[in-house]
């Protein structure tokens, strides 16, 4: 069984496997990004960086089982664990080898802490409007609450607990706090709301149906749609509606003589603290209505007190783990005098510093490692001089 | 975990996540109906948060197009002849998709989808800079009313602009829909942001 352990231990710690992972590495990075073009981004992350293992179809038509990025960089990180950090000979010569690759192991580590705890979306905002919520990219909730409340309560259902509902498995969703239950009896992925004339094998609400759409539309630009039902807990009147991705406004529904707000949206996330877009500039080339500069006067906002602040496309603003980048603006070619909208692309990355201090780490790590070798070259020279 | 994964979705759960929010950051429109939601119809102003993104557009209406009214998602419909229309449809985003919504059409038409590189292949008209796919086909027509209509035609294009998408589709008696095949592309040519 040692033997076995052994001879195991050998492989992981192996430059040969090291080789392997990195060419591993190459092609299916290369491969993913030319699928990119078809599948986009979201989809080719999901495929082929976030997953263990991956079937690529070459030329459409013959398939390849590919090792996925996650699996790839976590056998990288054991390698580089066994054979830089445990095998390696262990004495004053090879301390900054074995201090660089702890630097790599601390930037694989943060690149795991982002992938697992990270996330981004994005923030749009009018000029003078407050927001301390963002959006993610992909995701979706339905949220409910009770129309003029204050402070308002919202209760939040999350897209991965709605995705698998359909006509045969609708799932109910309740609270303790909530007099009614919501039932989502379909979930469309993809679809678009269509008046219901004839068709009576779907279900419809008001006059409408939600038609499902191919699947193959990229993940980022899929519409998805819900029908729902709010069944009050002690009353039979059951309310049947739609909820689409692109709606207007959200469904608003007396029940039980209360007025209630079902809202179909983008995943939304809460940031610690809240910005107000002040002033939104874009600088345009002479004479033409292209871009040349844009950025964002925002006031930070957090615990009572106010930090102006101005983010600009090179310039995002950092805090608490969070960067808020300049991403966009609207409406595009919108004339002078227009109320421009700005949309800042939010990152949360509980590891952020940690690439630092891999640099720091691995800076320190090569400059002693050439740095003691120099001085035993010169030591040498020296030695074979007074020889 | 992996028992876990492979067990039977729950079909009642608890809502665990609340959110305590200011009523200041929920701006909530009055009621609105499914057609006003989806745009099918405006007499309620659309939210803040969804008609940021909107595109206007202008158009030179072909000699005998008689316009019906709009609103909403249709930015512009039109009566042609005895039975035929055009309607301008302007979707956010992709509106679900290029050869989603082509395939759609071909469905409405009872033909076959297309590949992607069919759908590639299609011929191109210039869209508000755009060059967009356009096609055309006949066969018998069913719609939303669920009643197949024979010997129809359609003329379509989408044209994919960067925050939303714009759907030009002309059906009808497919003489009276192919006789506008010049009129429906000079129409198309003609729209402007």
């Amino acid at each position: 069984m040692k033997k076995v352990l052994q001879a195991v231990f050998q492989v992981l710690a192996s430059s040969a496997l090291a080789c392997v992972l990195l060419i591993l590495l190459m092609a299916v990075t290369f491969v993913g990004t030319l699928e990119q073009v078809d599948l986009g981004i979201y989809e080719v992350k999901r495929r082929y960086f976030e997953s263990l293992i991956t079937v690529h179809w070459f030329f459409n038509k013959v398939p390849v089982p590919l090792p996925g990025v996650y699996l790839l960089t976590f056998l990288a990180g054991v390698n580089l664990v066994c054979g830089g950090l445990v095998r390696i000979k262990k004495g004053i010569s090879q301390w900054g080898v074995v201090v660089a690759h702890a630097a790599v192991v601390i930037l694989l580590v943060g690149g795991w802490v982002k992938h697992e705890y990270g996330e981004e979306g994005y923030m749009t905002l009018h000029e003078a409007e407050v927001s301390n919520e963002f959006e993610t990219p992909l995701d979706w909730e339905i949220a409910i609450w009770k129309k003029d409340a204050a402070p308002i309560t919202e209760y939040v259902i999350p897209h991965r607990d709605f995705a698998h509902a359909s006509q045969d498995h609708p799932v109910t969703f309740q609270h303790p706090d909530l007099p009614l239950d919501i039932q989502v009896t379909a979930f469309f992925p993809n679809c678009l709301p269509q008046p219901a004339g004839a068709q009576t094998d779907v279900p419809s609400a008001d006059g409408f149906i939600l038609q499902p759409i191919s699947e193959k539309t990229k993940l980022e630009e899929q519409i998805p749609g819900a029908v729902v039902q709010l069944q009050p807990k002690n009353a039979t009147a059951v309310n049947v509606g739609l909820l689409w991705g692109a709606q207007r406004g959200p469904w608003v529904v007396r029940s039980n003589d209360e007025t209630w707000v079902v809202d179909f949206r983008r995943q939304r996330r809460l940031l610690p603290f809240a910005i107000r877009l002040d002033k939104f500039t874009r600088e345009l080339h002479p004479r033409t209505n292209l871009p040349r500069a844009f950025s964002s006067d925002i006031t930070r906002i957090e615990n009572g007190e106010e930090f102006p602040a101005k983010i600009s496309m090179n310039e995002p603003l950092r805090h608490k783990g969070y960067t808020l980048y300049q991403a966009s603006w609207g409406p595009q070619n919108a004339p002078e005098g227009t109320r421009l909208f700005s949309t800042l692309a939010v990152s949360y990355d509980p590891a952020e510093r940690l690439p630092l201090y891999s640099c720091v780490v691995l800076t320190a790590g090569l400059v002693f490692h050439f740095g003691w070798m120099l001085y035993r070259r010169l030591r040498r020279i020296a030695e074979e001089n007074a020889s | 975990m992996a028992l876990a994964a492979c067990s039977k979705p729950a079909d009642r759960m608890e809502i665990k996540q609340l959110r305590t929010i200011d009523a200041a950051f929920r701006q909530v429109p009055e009621a609105m109906s499914s057609s006003e939601r989806f745009g099918f119809s405006t007499s309620s102003p659309a939210s803040p948060r969804r008609q940021s993104k909107s595109v206007s557009l202008s158009w030179k209406v072909p000699e005998g197009w008689e316009p019906l009214p709009t609103g909403g998602m249709r930015a512009a419909s039109f009566r042609i002849g005895t039975g035929a229309e055009c309607v301008v449809s302007l979707l956010p985003g992709t509106g679900g998709g290029l050869e989603a919504n082509i395939n759609r059409w071909r469905h409405q038409m009872g033909l076959e989808p297309l590949s992607s590189e069919a759908i590639a292949a299609l011929p191109k008209i210039h869209v508000l800079g755009v060059a967009s796919p356009y096609v055309e086909m006949s066969g018998t027509f069913t719609g939303m009313s669920g009643t197949p209509q024979p010997d129809w035609a359609l003329l379509g294009t989408i044209c994919l602009l960067p925050e939303s998408s714009i759907f030009v589709k002309l059906t009808g008696p497919a003489d009276e829909v192919l006789s506008q095949r010049e009129a429906f592309q000079t129409f198309c040519q003609s729209l402007q942001q």
